[in-house]
């Protein structure tokens, strides 16, 4: 759907305008740090992790500032809360704690006095089904994973496609539903103008099926751009003001070597 | 209710008594006619016809060149004037009723905009305020983007009238939105008045007549946005003779004729215009590319027949497109046609009627043909309108005004069909329908020498109908009720009285102050989620969820001649409230969303600002200065906590200077200078990190400032001499003189070299950009 919108763009871009880019000096806003906390709890291991940090001014030069001595807990179905150990400033896990499709699953985060809680229940699995490379119409030189995979009918499904090059998670977001795709045997290229694969590439794609906290939260990611006339915050299913996410979704994954 | 028929009769004895004083005293006789060019027959609006000597008895022509004043028996001098027009004096036995055609004649060609000294006073004599007129031959001197003569860009040099953005059409009116903007040509609603994203507007410069923008005190006979009325009217054609004109351009060339149907009788005119960017992709070797189009072309027609003195038919109409595609893969075209069907009918020399029969409609396609994905996306809007419109000059020079318009209009939201090979479903949205009734009655009269006024009223009903599910959503979003309507059943209604007033008073022959009031609604909406105006916005109608928007609005102004005419100066204050404000909710889905009510929020705004305008129209050199202090905010409760924001399009300052001299018969010179505060933009304040994706944080909406705007163009025209009749003009264009990089976007990203360094960039589209026109009349 999206597809259309961005070869408009492409054609302005290129034969219409002699635009010119250039980095600026902004001077921006201080806020009060918040808390960012991501969490995630999947079918495919027994241990689950929950990431923690902080938000830090746009201007600052550091990464992540992570924030370690929080307490986190995870849950399953209401059964009693566990709790999660550090193994890393900001990084906790849990072992023996597998997602099962169809669980709702709580999370709780108590840190300098604050409690912050968020739900996910875990959709059912949907399975790749096949995968190729499609070499770009515009761009020869260009190639993008495609995805096809059967969209179970008359339910709403959420699909994130998290992709894995040479053993690095790539940072674009493909984040779909099935408004246009309902109960088909749906194709998507997974396209993005950050994304360049080269020969060689060893590439994984996983199919995260997600809740719809967690599409639109995704949604807000991706809509963060300059080209929309009011950006704004994704939100987040986190009680209490944190920044992130928690998403307990299924993966099916498939792997592969560009040619 | 003793009060209320207090007022009722209060009214009837005010009425009666207007009309009865018609009836007593001496004998009066009615002055009608109408006023044309005396080459080409074209009637001339808003010319001033002036008894001499006598006070009080000013008449301006209507849209259509007529007039009509009264006067007793008698002998006089009538003096008819008009910008770029020699003034024509006629003496007058007046013993019955006179009706007369005037003949002027235009003015010096090499001071084709000397301004008549009367004429030039109509701003002091008119109750009108918060109105810019542009001549055809003011736009075309105004130096813009590739050479394309434009209306839309040239109003945005006036006061209180600023820019889309960078060479864009699109522009906001006295702190109001894009879509709050009327735009009818030839009285037919034009619903996206732009070509190519915005960069250039479907008005052919060719075609049109005059240009005429109201800001605020619109005349009741006009309704339903909340800003502005950009009243567009096309040249009716030559009467007299056959003429052509064109050009060839860098991006597009223009074809012209005109000429009688039957001599002083009936005209016609054609007009076409198209461009050839597209030919360039022809060039090249590749054949995905040289099998790509990217064109638009417009065509305006018109022709016109006078039955008689009394009964005068027009016909017009205009149809334009945009296409774009992508070798055998993909295509997008979309465009606007309007028609308009006139009938001009004179039942005596004081009442006037025009009846109108007007079709338009925007539409736009995409096409992509692809294995997996092959589809279609398609949504029209379309309206078909009749209108009816009196004009009565009573006896005491009173105008009476009064009329009804029923438009009935139709939105087909984008379809989304898939073909057969394509792995996505189709996706039909139901279309939606509605009618607007509108009734309107005006009054304008001089209760003495020095006042001038004209009040009324607009009665604005719409109805939203069936066939249709509709639905009704709680704030979550959440369906509380759906109702489905068969046939045209009604499913909601809204009621607007719109309260018009408007005042002048002339404090001495030089000055007048004037004061106005006017209540606009509006009942279609264009969702618009992106900073640039794209063909596939949303049009919504009011439903039961989204209201009718209303703006109140409030002016005054001081006017006056300086130098003897030489200059004028106007200075207007203005304030405006706006209810049922549209804006969106965090990740509100637009596209093909029947439930895109849902996922509005609505909100108040606020507008008010100063305008200082300085226009010189005589001698060598012409031009003006326009500058405007403003404010526009908005609020919404989920919005900054509810707190009043800056809208996009708040400028707090706006500065437009355009000059035009004549350095000698064969050369002209023009330039035009911009400067303006940036929009008003949310930049994140501080951001992290998930997924390894850096994500922005926005403390709140709009709190940024785009960098300011400043722009300077230049223009030459050359006109070498000619014998013939044949007559040729160059025009040579530098958009943007000195290069300044003004920023389109500013966006923000990870540094390539350290993921940890987050950057601000801006893209500015155009640099100095020269351009050369070839431009023939014969």
């Amino acid at each position: 759907m999206k597809a259309p919108f961005k070869l408009l763009f492409l054609f302005v871009y290129v034969f219409f305008l002699a635009a010119c880019e250039s980095v600026i000096e902004l001077s921006l806003k201080e806020v009060e740090p918040i808390l960012v906390i991501e969490g995630r709890v999947n079918d495919l291991f027994t241990r689950q992790e929950v990431l923690i940090s902080e938000m830090q001014p746009f201007n600052s030069q550091s990464g992540r500032v992570p924030v370690g001595n929080a307490e986190v807990f995870l849950n399953e179905d209401g059964k009693p809360w566990r709790k999660l150990k550090e193994v890393e400033a900001g990084r906790y896990i849990i072992d023996n704690f597998w997602g099962r499709p169809g669980s709702t699953y709580g999370i709780a985060v108590k840190y300098a006095g604050e409690t912050y809680q968020a739900e996910s229940t875990m959709p059912p699995l949907v399975q790749i089904d096949s995968i190729g490379v499609r070499v770009n119409s515009f761009d020869d030189s260009r190639k993008t994973p495609i995805i096809s995979y059967q969209d179970p009918p008359g339910v709403k499904n959420y699909y994130f496609f998290q992709l894995i090059v040479n053993g690095k998670v790539n940072s674009s977001v493909f984040v779909f539903n099935d408004k246009y795709t309902d109960g088909k045997n749906t194709v998507q290229n997974l396209d993005d103008f950050s994304l360049e694969l080269k020969e060689k590439d060893d590439v994984i794609v996983e199919l995260r099926n997600i809740d719809e906290a967690s599409f639109n939260y995704w949604k807000g990611v991706q809509s963060q751009n300059g080209s929309s006339a009011s950006p704004g915050n994704p939100i987040s299913n986190f009680s209490n003001g944190a920044l992130g996410y928690f998403s307990a979704y299924s993966v099916s994954g498939i792997y592969f070597t560009v040619e | 209710m003793v009060q209320k028929f207090v007022v009722f009769r209060l009214v009837f004895v005010l009425t009666l008594s207007l009309f009865l004083s018609d009836s007593f005293g001496q004998q009066l006789y009615s002055i009608s006619g109408t006023v044309r060019d005396s080459l080409s027959g074209e009637t001339i609006a808003g010319a001033s016809i002036h008894i001499v000597n006598k006070e009080n008895t000013l008449g301006r022509t209507n849209a259509y060149g007529f007039f009509s004043l009264t006067t007793p028996p008698g002998e006089y001098d009538l003096n008819v004037s008009f910008v770029g027009y020699q003034t024509k004096r006629q003496k007058l036995t007046i013993n019955r009723d006179t009706s007369m055609v005037i003949l002027l004649d235009i003015g010096n060609t090499l001071d084709a905009v000397q301004i008549n000294a009367d004429s030039q006073r109509e701003i002091l004599n008119s109750s009108v305020m918060g109105t810019n007129k542009l001549k055809m031959g003011e736009i075309l001197k105004v130096p813009v983007l590739f050479g394309e003569k434009d209306v839309l860009k040239t109003i945005q040099l006036l006061p209180g009238v600023i820019s889309g953005g960078e060479g864009n059409s699109g522009f906001f009116v006295r702190g109001g939105a894009i879509d709050q903007n009327l735009i009818i040509l030839d009285e037919a609603t034009v619903y996206n008045a732009s070509h190519l994203f915005g960069f250039f507007s479907t008005f052919n410069s060719d075609a049109i007549k005059e240009v005429t923008l109201y800001k605020g005190g619109m005349p009741p006979q006009y309704g339903g946005r909340l800003s502005s009325v950009l009243d567009i009217s096309m040249l009716d054609g030559n009467k007299k003779e056959f003429k052509a004109q064109g050009g060839i351009g860098l991006i597009a060339s223009r074809f012209a004729l005109e000429g009688p149907l039957k001599k002083d009788k009936g005209s016609f005119m054609v007009s076409a215009r198209r461009t050839y960017a597209d030919m360039f992709l022809k060039l090249s070797k590749d054949s995905t590319i040289n099998n790509s189009s990217l064109y638009f072309y417009d065509l305006n027609l018109k022709a016109n027949y006078q039955f008689n003195e009394r009964n005068t038919v027009y016909l017009s109409g205009y149809f334009g497109k945009d296409v774009l595609g992508y070798a055998k893969s993909f295509g997008f075209d979309w465009g606007n046609s309007t028609a308009t069907l006139r009938w001009n009918h004179i039942y005596n020399p004081r009442l006037f009627s025009n009846t109108s029969l007007i079709y338009g409609d925007f539409n736009y396609n995409v096409d992509v043909f692809d294995n997996d994905a092959n589809f279609n996306i398609a949504s029209l809007i379309r309206s078909y309108t009749l209108k009816q419109d009196f004009q009565f000059y009573a006896k005491s020079n009173h105008i009476f005004r009064f009329g009804l318009n029923v438009l009935k209009q139709k939105i087909s939201p984008a379809n989304f069909i898939s073909r057969d090979t394509s792995t996505y479903s189709s996706l039909e949205s139901e279309s939606r329908s509605g009618v607007e009734l509108d009734t309107y009655i005006s009054h304008e009269w001089s209760p003495s020498d020095r006042i001038n006024m004209l009040y009324g009223f607009r009665l604005s009903s719409f109805l939203a109908t069936g066939p249709g599910t509709f639905n009704e959503y709680d704030s979550d979003g959440d369906i509380v009720n759906s109702k489905s309507y068969a046939g045209s059943k009604l499913v909601k209604s809204y009621f607007v009285l719109e309260p018009r007033f408007s005042i002048n008073y002339k404090i001495d022959p030089v000055s007048s102050v004037k004061a106005s009031y006017n209540r606009n609604s509006q009942n279609l909406h264009l969702l618009s989620n992106s900073t640039a105006s794209l063909p596939t916005d949303v049009w919504m109608m009011s439903s039961q969820n989204i209201k009718p928007q209303l703006a109140d609005q409030g002016a005054i102004g001081y006017f006056r001649t300086i130098n003897d005419d030489q200059l004028e100066f106007s200075t207007e204050l203005y304030y405006k409230d706006m209810r049922n404000q549209i804006d969106f909710k965090t990740n509100a889905d637009i596209q093909a969303n029947p439930n895109v009510e849902a996922d509005l929020i609505y909100g108040r705004g606020r507008a008010y600002g100063l305008e200082l305008f300085l226009k010189k129209s005589k001698g060598k050199l012409n031009g003006w200065i326009s500058y405007t202090l403003s404010r526009s905010e908005r609020q919404f409760d989920e919005i900054n906590q509810g707190n009043w924001f800056a809208a996009r399009q708040d400028r707090t300052h706006d500065l437009s200077l355009v000059a035009m001299y004549q350095i000698n018969d064969k050369w002209s010179f023009s330039s035009t200078f911009i400067y303006s505060t940036g929009n008003a933009i949310t930049f994140p304040s501080g951001k992290y990190v998930v997924n390894e994706k850096p994500v922005w944080y926005y403390s709140e909406r709009n709190g940024y400032r785009m960098p300011y705007y400043h722009r300077l163009d230049l223009g030459f025209t050359y006109e070498p001499k000619s014998k013939s009749k044949f007559r040729s003009t160059w025009d040579f264009g530098l958009y943007n003189a000195y290069g300044r990089k003004n920023a389109y976007i500013i966006d923000f990203r990870e540094n390539e070299n350290n993921k940890d360094i987050t950057e601000a960039y801006k893209i500015s589209l155009f640099g100095m950009i020269p351009s050369v026109t070839w431009n023939f009349k014969f």
